[in-house]
């Protein structure tokens, strides 16, 4: 892949300490993301599940350079890829409503797993606003959603990004879903 | 944050923080806590209850949230937006595409965003479509047409291009683009808080595609900043080439100046010629790029105008200068900014927007090389007062009032050549005449209009953008005819030899030569002058043994077809030795140049001309020898016949003085070199305020003649020390290598198909001048390395799928495919020579990694290494011997050294860091690596043996891919700062570090490596 030696680079420097690194990171896994999802959606028939880890990974074999990262370096991409996959998934949601919105109300849950488009589209924005309250209050908390919930990291992944240990995430990750609930109910 | 938010936050604040000690109990204990907290603070305690109980409640978020999604992914991928209707009843469809929404619309016309209706892809598209006003008017209909024919024209990353068009039922013209997201390039600028160089770095993207297009003939007219939108990965594209013209349009001067009057200019960013009405050349461009870098630097415009009204702003443009850069910050309020801009960047707004297009940058390369200079740090042209301005403007102006008038004469008779054999079949031929005079007449006029735009006075186009326009119209328009189109090709590689592009001269004497051989009988003679000029083209390229080939191939021919004392045998005799000497077989030179000056002696009066050069030939020789004073005297004796029959400033003349005084210089006369050299220099200058560019670079000229005598002594001074005559007097004879360094970068853009970067490979000197690129292909390129002799570059491509081994010659001609790995599921990394450079070394890419040898012609591919712990990144030792790498064997990769066959493998470096990259030093007594050990990585040098380890880089960033100069005394290596990898050199222990590629923020260079080029 080409710029697979830049993207490492940006990588890396961003894992010591770099932020701006993240910014340059971010609009070259958005785009490749969007474009494996694209594709497997084009591929896979109706209805059938977008593999959020697949497609994750698929990225970054295609983007990161093997021979020259670790594990912190692979943990932190994932965590930009989560966030680039909140970002694609709120863009279909709001690119799907804006077809279909009919005046239906909207019903938001957290709980009912038998929820037709309509309603996980409204639900998927819900979350992704909540979160940006939730970041607010505690940026830390909306991460771990964000890494968990969008990017399907592994709680050792989301400790690695974050830099606290796995029972931090595991009580953050609990905190969080019963605010969500709270906050969406 | 309003109060009441502010409550809730700290109110989830309490609760979270309650929630972390909550979830540390289990059981009984937890409920005693919550219970406690509801005691101690109801509202916290409650929200504490419900928030741990819902928190471990399943719920979708255990899921990932694309499964949850799944159910409207795939209608929302399908959906797009709706199709709309337009207004007026007109059609949405246009093609295949489907109108979405309006988007711009200006006199020229609509633009919408569509989307292909029949296509899985849904590529959105920006859709131009002929107003209806304009549909029944023949001017606005051709204007149309002809920027639709522009765009076809231009294939550029920085230009949005055509991707189809059509006409629709009712006769409405329209075409598709390549849809550009992005916003306006000042806005870009502002909204990200660029920094000055940022900007600059942007302002060179758009330069780049400016100047493709004046390449094609294209001047764009209407350059401002909603015309070059930058997109979110940092791609510059220009957009609306609605009043562009093609330079070469046979009404282009006369259809100016009503067409520029009928549309709304944009007064700030209009040259004043264009204001005025006047026809309208490349100056015009490079005025726009002038206040838009003026605009991009400082936010405000150049008149310190606080209305835009039209009236002001062509009355400003019109009467007054611009203000300075530095000027119009403090007006800003940006005191700081202000003093940044004093200075370079002041001088180059400045000259790019010159009253008079005389005055400008000729082209808007000179502009960008500026704004480059001042990114590397190099004094700017722009500057009057620079030493060095005075010094390579004069050099400039030089060669090119030379390269042109030589070029253009050397054209004009080919051309006239040709067009008497075309009469004379005319003449046999009755029923043809009309059609082949037309025909003749079309490529005259063509030559004509080229010539016209390259005219003194109008600053337009190079030497060599004219050559390349002729060189197509030729092969275009003389199909069927070989034998003149042979002439031609011929004729125009010479023009091309003599402005220096080696390589367009040596692809067009093999396309003649090829054509030669072909007619038959073959012209003997014709072909024995194709190999004579290719002999030297090759010599020029360093290419030795084909010039030696070349030459005597000429040889051979011209012995058989001319009488013996021809004074083109001598021709062929002097560049023999030529390739003689750079051989080192000074006997044999010495030979040829004696027949040669025998044959010329013989010649007489006509023959004084090449008498010179061959008597000049003999004093190389002596020269190399190191027999000065010999040299010295044949020297004299050439230039004394040089000034006799040329005039005092031509090339020649010069020439033979700068070898002359280089002679004088090695014997030890030193002073007698100077003055020589003084007076020379003073005839140049004459030459240059002479009258053949007067037209253009009036202005400059008077300048600099104030100063005339410190501008002489800068130029001498510089000549001294750099020029290759005196630099072959002042080191061993014979010993002339030069070093370049080979990079990687991706700043051309992405590829075709879209890829994030499209990795090419440069060469550039080792100051960061003169930065070449030398792939064109589509894949991405990398690992470029020097073979030990500098003629050639491995390296592995992307090109054909996988990643492969290739080697090209060190100017990019010739690449060629050694492996064929992606067959096998490997692909190639990291390519380095055999000291003998009859092999490369490599390492697979994908596991299991291991290294190969295989031989330069692609033979004998080898695995030397084992697979265990995925060696790569050889390098070979000095003495060809040892290979060194990095290999995971333990875990981390670490530097490891085997002998050259796989055998005896030992371990230098014993730590828990990455190192890796290993760069044996030209004495072979240090070994260069990368090493994180520190926490980030740098470079580290040790002796071959692992001893003495010793960071020499230093922060900031990372470090990596250290090469050793020629020298040994310096390390180029790969910097990455805040993301942005560029390329840098260092002193060996590591003190004077200094970066050679320009700072980016989109595009990164890297990978190099250091080449001694023998020439």
């Amino acid at each position: 892949m080409p710029h697979a030696a830049d993207i490492t680079a940006q990588l890396q420097a961003w894992v010591a300490g770099e932020p701006a690194a993240r910014e340059t990171l971010f609009p070259l896994v958005y785009d490749e993301l969007r474009r494996i999802a694209h594709r497997q959606l084009q591929r896979e028939w109706h209805g059938h599940t977008l593999d959020t880890t697949a497609l994750v990974h698929e990225a970054y074999l295609k983007l990161v350079d093997q021979t020259r990262v670790g594990f912190t370096d692979r943990a932190h991409f994932f965590a930009v890829a989560a966030h680039a996959m909140r970002r694609i998934l709120v863009d279909y949601a709001r690119r799907y409503l804006a077809d279909k919105r009919g005046g239906a109300p909207r019903r938001v849950t957290l709980t009912d797993d038998m929820l037709v488009a309509e309603e996980r589209a409204d639900t998927l924005l819900a979350i992704h606003d909540a979160l940006q309250e939730l970041s607010r209050i505690d940026e830390r908390l909306s991460r771990v959603v964000e890494c968990r919930f969008f990017g399907g990291l592994t709680e050792a992944e989301t400790a690695e990004v974050l830099g606290v240990t796995a029972r931090t995430v595991r009580r953050d990750w609990t905190k969080a879903k019963g605010w969500l609930h709270r906050t969406l109910k | 944050m309003s109060s009441g938010e502010s409550r809730r936050t700290a109110l989830w604040r309490d609760v979270f923080e309650a929630a972390d000690r909550a979830l540390e109990l289990h059981g009984a204990e937890r409920r005693a806590f919550i219970d406690q907290c509801l005691n101690d603070n109801p509202t916290v305690g409650g929200e504490l209850k419900a928030l741990i109980e819902s928190g471990e409640h399943e719920s979708v978020l255990e899921h990932s949230a694309s499964a949850f999604s799944a159910p409207f992914l795939h209608e929302a991928d399908a959906v797009g937006e709706p199709g709309i209707e337009l207004p007026n009843g007109e059609t949405a469809h246009f093609g295949a595409y489907r109108v979405r929404r309006e988007i711009g619309s200006g006199g020229m016309g609509t633009v919408y965003l569509a989307e292909r209706a029949d296509d899985q892809f849904r590529k959105e598209v920006a859709l131009k479509v002929l107003p209806r006003w304009r549909r029944g008017n023949r001017e606005g209909h051709r204007r149309f047409l002809e920027e639709r024919q522009i765009l076809a024209k231009l294939d550029h990353p920085g230009i949005a291009h055509l991707l189809d068009g059509g006409v629709t039922a009712d006769g409405t013209p329209w075409f598709a683009m390549e849809y550009i997201a992005g916003e306006p390039i000042d806005a870009y600028c502002e909204t990200r808080q660029l920094t000055v160089d940022e900007r600059l770095q942007l302002f060179c993207d758009v330069c780049d595609a400016v100047q493709y297009a004046h390449r094609n003939l294209v001047v764009h007219r209407d350059l401002k900043p909603s015309n070059i939108l930058v997109a979110s990965n940092g791609r510059v594209a220009l957009l609306d080439f609605g009043i562009a013209r093609l330079l070469a349009a046979e009404d282009a001067l006369t259809a100016e100046a009503t067409v520029t009057v009928d549309r709304q200019l944009t007064p700030l960013y209009s040259s004043p010629e264009q204001l005025r009405g006047e026809p309208v050349s490349t100056a015009a461009d490079v005025y726009a790029l002038g206040v838009l870098l003026h605009v991009l630097l400082t936010g405000t415009n150049p008149y310190g105008l606080t209305t835009l009204g039209s009236y002001e702003v062509a009355h400003a443009v019109l009467e007054r200068d611009p203000e300075r850069l530095s000027l119009s910050a403090a007006r800003a309020g940006k005191p700081q900014l202000a003093r940044r801009l004093r200075g370079d960047l002041e001088a180059i707004v400045l000259k790019a927007m010159g009253r008079e297009a005389g005055t400008r940058y000729a082209t808007v390369e000179q502009l960008e090389t500026d704004v480059m200079r001042y990114l590397t740090g190099l004094p700017v042209l722009a500057q009057p007062e620079s030493r060095s301005y005075v010094m390579r403007k004069f050099v400039r102006r030089h060669r090119t009032a030379v390269a042109l008038a030589v070029v253009a004469t050397m054209v004009l008779i080919a051309f006239a050549a040709v067009m008497t054999v075309q009469r004379s079949r005319i003449r046999d031929q009755a029923q043809r005449i009309t059609r082949e005079r037309d025909r003749a007449e079309n490529i005259g006029q063509g030559f004509m209009t080229i010539f016209r735009n390259i005219a003194p006075g109008d600053s337009g186009i190079t030497a060599r953008e004219m050559l390349d326009s002729a060189t197509s119209r030729i092969n275009e328009e003389l199909v069927g005819y070989p034998e003149q189109r042979s002439r031609l090709i011929f004729e125009m590689a010479r023009a091309y030899h003599r402005i220096d592009l080696e390589n367009r001269a040596a692809s067009l004497l093999e396309a003649s030569l090829a054509l030669r051989r072909s007619l038959r009988p073959p012209p003997e003679r014709d072909i024995a002058e194709t190999l004579d000029l290719l002999g030297e083209v090759h010599l020029a390229q360093g290419m030795v043994a084909a010039a030696d080939s070349d030459y005597s191939g000429a040889l051979q021919l011209r012995r058989r077809n001319l009488p013996g004392q021809d004074p083109l045998i001598a021709h062929t005799l002097v560049g023999l030795a030529s390739v003689r000497r750079a051989e080192g077989k000074l006997g044999d030179a010495d030979r040829s140049a004696r027949e040669a000056i025998e044959i010329d002696r013989a010649g007489g009066k006509s023959a004084r001309a090449h008498l010179a050069r061959s008597i000049s030939s003999l004093a190389a020789v002596q020269f190399d020898r190191g027999e000065y004073a010999p040299a010295v005297e044949l020297y004299r004796q050439s230039l004394e016949l040089s000034r006799a029959i040329r005039p005092e400033e031509h090339p020649d003349v010069a020439t033979a003085v700068l070898d002359l005084a280089a002679a004088l210089n090695a014997t030890g006369d030193s002073r007698a070199a100077d003055s020589l050299i003084r007076y020379e220099l003073a005839l140049h200058r004459r030459v240059v305020m002479g009258a053949v560019l007067a037209g253009t670079q009036r202005t400059a000229t008077t300048a600099e003649a104030s100063d005339a005598p410190a501008a002489i002594a800068a130029m001498v001074d510089s000549t001294l020390s750099s020029s290759p005559s005196t630099a072959r007097a002042t080191s061993a004879p014979r010993a002339s290598r030069r070093s370049l360094i080979a990079f990687v970068t991706d700043r051309d853009g992405p590829d075709a198909i879209g890829n994030l970067g499209n990795q090419e490979i440069y060469t550039m000197n080792p100051d960061g001048t003169d930065q070449r690129r030398l792939t064109h292909d589509k894949g991405a390129d990398e690992g470029p390395t020097f073979s030990p002799d500098g003629k050639r570059i491995a390296f592995v491509s992307q090109r054909a799928g996988g990643y492969e081994l290739f080697v090209m010659n060190a100017d990019g001609s010739d690449q060629r495919q050694l492996t064929h790995f992606t067959e096998l599921g490997r692909g190639a990394l990291a390519p380095a020579w055999s000291p003998d450079g009859k092999r490369i070394a490599f390492s697979t890419r994908v596991p299991p990694i291991a290294i190969y040898v295989i031989n330069v012609d692609g033979t004998d591919a080898t695995k030397v290494s084992d697979d265990g712990g995925g060696a790569s990144n050889p390098a070979w030792s000095p003495d060809g011997r040892m290979i060194a790498f990095n290999s995971r064997r333990t875990g981390k990769p670490q530097i490891y050294v085997m002998d050259a066959d796989g055998k005896n493998l030992r371990r230098l470096t014993s730590n828990d860091a990455a190192d890796r990259q290993p760069a044996w030093s030209p004495d072979g007594k240090s070994i260069a690596f990368e090493s994180d050990r520190d926490g980030q990585a740098r470079i580290y040098v040790m002796d071959p043996a692992g001893g003495n380890q010793r960071r020499v880089s230093s922060p900031p960033g990372a470090d990596s891919h250290p090469s050793w100069s020629p020298d040994g005394r310096q390390i180029v290596f790969h910097k990455t700062v805040l993301g942005h990898g560029q390329v840098y050199v260092m002193d060996a222990d590591g003190t004077h570090t200094k970066r050679l590629t320009a700072l980016s923020t989109v595009a990164f260079s890297g990978f190099p490596t250091w080449g001694s080029i023998r020439q």
